[in-house]
């Protein structure tokens, strides 16, 4: 399995593209920037930038519309050069294969979300918005790991629908609709998809965010746990059907 | 170009792309109702006649059709390299400003044929759900709205595909280049030049979404055509690039 | 002599730094099949697309029916047939649909091109299957319907039976030679299948790492072939001696203990025979051989060859 995951990311040189997409978790922190423009760093709380740099958009926009891109290449490259059929013979199990693919996606995950919240401290300071401080920062980098660390799980469907099939319009499709349907459920039914649980989460306890309901993080576990299942045995039987890719 | 037009549209035959963005639509239209269900008040967003069509019109456009149009587009060119057929034509000869011209076409099209679903999906749930309360003159307003929007979210991602066009293979990037475009017009649409002057606000306005004076109006028109002859400037530069 | 339908001139292509194709200077003659011979990797498909205008040149000049590529592409490439490396199609369509749109795009004037060169290169006419679900050689045979179907001069094929089975070849062989020798077309082909180049080209390039070492007719070489006499016998040294000191050969070459090869193929064998077994040398065998091209591409290219 290590070696796999290595070999997973020996695949990712020289894919400049790869590394490029990083660049979108800047994104919010320049918004940030121009949204509390003439204000100046005694009237804003740290935390209050960090909400809109780091906790807005970013993770259940940006982060999941990046990842299901990355979810995207990762596994239509193996599919264009009909490698699937060398992996298979070598032998790799479909399973091993999966998760090494989902390793890279973690991995970047929490790249992604660490960038994020460099640059929003980055862009706060050095505008002269917010003032440094350990406790805020401290608990932007513990909120940004999370993020991090779950949005992945979270993406799993995506991953599953990239890796179970040849193209790349399906799966670029899903991560739009599904990033959407995230993103409006939050507001209805948030414990009905992952993205959502995965905001419940992190929006449990971001001072000045105010929710109807304490959020229940039991059921968060399980919406994002029966999904990333029903992903992976979904997964595994498109794999197994045919002995796909071939 | 009658030729070129033809041979695009043969070459959509069996295509998923066609199934694969109809389908988003119908999705689009799905969860915009779900959004419906919330309560604000003690009413529900859906029970407000006209909510429904406006907010599938805006989300959409602020959400997935933007990034649907530029896949959409980005395919149609991509194809032609990674499919290999590219050399094939350049021998007939096929100019590639021509070929690429009639992709575009192509998918301002499809962009309009999609709104105009996503239009008769949601005007038939709004009727049922409200039926006699919707007036003739509030359909034609979403119709025009629907259709404009259609044309003008075109225009406006119409500089992603043409970059895409000439990257070739990082067409990745020109897919979240559009999605985040999209969305910034969240951001955008918030202070008033720039609401104007952000091409897919700019769509927003001339539509009709927004309410505009007329020189705002024509500000956004002027911004929506000046992304349109930016591609077509980008499209001219192909003219000079060989190696296929 | 016939005119000229490709020239190159000090043709050259540099990737970044490696230097792909060196100065070539390719004369391909009308109404003759030119072939290509050259090991993976020597630059032929590479010059194909130079003189295609398929990639940049970086210098060098290339003429086709003796008039620059560039401004000309709408009269000259309606002229031109071409199977680059493998072809590609639209994998939704079927091969039939693919070809439809070609000879549109292309303005085919004649209604039934499509079917009369599916059944030449024997693919079935409106078939259900789509260009995805081709076998290897079901795809090259479209790319070579392809390149037929507008019935151009100048037919340029980058390794056409790639994927063919073995009729499959012969059918194909046979076919450009009949458009060479009835419609006199002309064919520039590459391959590395040196027997058959041999059955089929009048001329013969050899690239080797980007060098066109040798440019000739194919019956030119077969001359300049060397021929030899293969000798065996029990004991090399004495025989090279008593050739030396009898016949005055000095153009022999010692192969091993056993086997001499002798250049004079003027050499009276008969006698020869006679004199070693006089000497006491047992002849085991003596024959006449001739290098074959494969032989030939070795020598020049100071390679193993290729099969
Ligand atoms: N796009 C490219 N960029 C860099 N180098 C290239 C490129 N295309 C080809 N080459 C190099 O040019 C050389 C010649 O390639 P070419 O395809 O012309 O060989 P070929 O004679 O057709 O070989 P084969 O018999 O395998 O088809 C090779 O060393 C190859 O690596
Ligand atoms: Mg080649």
């Amino acid at each position: 399995m290590l070696n796999l995951i290595l070999t997973e990311f020996l695949k990712l040189r020289r894919r400049k593209f790869v590394w490029l997409m990083l660049l979108a978790a800047l994104f919010m922190p320049l918004i940030s920037i121009f949204y509390f423009g003439g204000s100046s760093a005694a009237e804003i709380d740290p935390l209050q930038f960090y909400k809109w740099a780091a906790f807005s958009y970013t993770p259940w926009i940006i982060l999941p519309f990046v990842l299901g891109l990355l979810c995207t290449m990762l596994a239509y490259d193996e599919n264009q050069n009909e490698l699937l059929k060398q992996l298979w013979i070598i032998p790799v199990s479909r399973m091993g294969y999966f998760f090494s693919k989902f390793a890279i996606v973690l991995f970047y995950s929490v790249c992604f979300m660490l960038l994020a919240a460099f640059g929003s401290i980055f862009a706060g300071v050095i505008s002269g918005l917010i003032v440094f401080t350990a406790e805020s920062v401290a608990f932007l980098l513990i909120k940004c790991l999370e993020i991090g660390f779950l949005a992945p799980f979270a993406m799993l469907p995506v991953l599953a629908v990239a890796v179970s099939q040849r193209g790349y319009l399906l799966p670029v499709c899903c991560t739009v609709v599904y990033t959407f349907l995230g993103f409006i459920l939050m507001m209805v039914a948030m414990y009905a998809h992952p993205l959502s649980s995965m905001t419940a989460i992190l929006m449990r306890n971001i001072p000045g965010v105010v929710l109807n309901e304490p959020v229940n993080l039991a059921k968060v576990f399980f919406c994002i746990g029966i999904w990333g299942f029903a992903s992976v045995v979904g997964t595994n039987i498109m794999l197994s059907k045919e002995s796909r890719g071939i | 170009m009658r030729t070129i037009l033809w041979a695009e549209s043969v070459k959509l035959k069996r295509s998923k792309i066609l199934w694969i963005a109809f389908f988003s639509a119908v999705m689009v239209a799905l969860i915009v109702f779900m959004q419906g269900q919330f309560t604000y008040y003690g009413r529900r967003y859906i029970d407000t006649v006209g909510w429904y069509m406006t907010a599938a019109q805006s989300l959409g456009s602020l959400y997935v059709l933007p990034a649907l149009v530029a896949l959409v587009g980005s395919y149609l060119i991509c194809r032609e390299d990674q499919e290999d057929t590219m050399k094939s034509l350049v021998l007939i000869p096929v100019s590639r400003p021509k070929l690429i011209g009639a992709k575009m076409i192509v998918t301002a099209l499809l962009a309009v044929l999609l709104y105009a679903f996503l239009f008769m999906v949601t005007l038939v749930t709004e009727v049922a759900l409200h039926g006699a309360l919707l007036d003739a003159r509030s359909i034609f307003r979403f119709a025009r709205i629907y259709l404009v929007e259609g044309i003008g979210i075109f225009l406006a991602v119409s500089p992603v595909i043409a970059i895409v066009s000439r990257l070739k293979k990082s067409y990745w990037l020109a897919l979240l280049f559009a999605e985040i475009y999209s969305f910034g017009a969240l951001f955008a649409g918030m202070q008033q030049p720039l609401r104007s002057i952000y091409p897919v606000t700019a769509a927003f306005t001339v539509a009709g979404y927004y309410e505009a004076v007329p020189g705002q109006a024509v500000l956004s028109l002027c911004s929506l055509l000046a992304c349109g002859v930016l591609s077509l400037i980008l499209l001219r530069g192909l003219n000079k690039q060989s190696d296929v | 002599m016939e005119p000229l339908i490709i020239e190159t001139r000090q043709l050259t292509k540099v990737y970044g730094e490696q230097t792909v194709v060196n100065k070539v200077n390719l004369h391909v003659r009308k109404g003759r099949i030119y072939g290509l011979l050259g090991r993976n990797g020597a630059g032929k498909t590479t010059v194909m697309k130079m003189i295609l205008g398929l990639t940049s040149i970086t210098s060098g000049e290339v003429d086709l029916f003796g008039q620059k590529l560039g401004g000309n592409e709408k009269r000259i490439y309606p002229r031109i047939g071409a199977i680059i490396e493998t072809p590609g199609f639209y994998p939704n369509l079927t091969g039939t649909e693919n070809l439809e749109i070609f000879a549109k795009l292309r303005g085919t004037a004649k209604p039934d091109a499509v079917k009369e060169v599916l059944a030449v290169v024997g693919l079935p006419y409106q078939d259900k299957k789509l260009f995805s679900q081709y076998s290897l050689g079901m795809k090259q045979r479209l790319g070579i319907a392809n390149a037929i179907l507008h019935d151009p001069e100048l037919l340029i094929l980058d390794e056409p039976t790639n994927g063919l089975d073995p009729i499959g070849i012969a059918e194909v062989r046979n076919f450009i030679r009949n458009l060479c020798v009835e419609w006199e077309k002309t064919v520039l082909i590459s391959s590395h299948i040196l027997s058959e180049v041999t059955l089929l080209a009048d001329d013969i390039g050899i690239l080797h790492n980007g060098v066109l070492l040798e440019e000739n007719s194919l019956a030119e070489l077969q001359k300049k072939n060397s021929k030899y006499i293969l000798l065996q016998v029990s004991d090399t040294a004495k025989a090279a001696l008593v050739l030396e000191n009898r016949f005055h050969v000095t153009d022999y070459s010692v192969q091993d203990l056993h086997t001499l090869q002798l250049y004079d193929t003027t050499l009276d064998m008969a006698e020869v025979n006679k004199t070693l077994m006089t000497e006491n040398i047992s002849v085991i065998s003596s024959q006449r051989c001739n290098d074959t091209l494969e032989d030939y591409f070795k020598k020049v290219t100071g390679g193993e060859g290729i099969a």
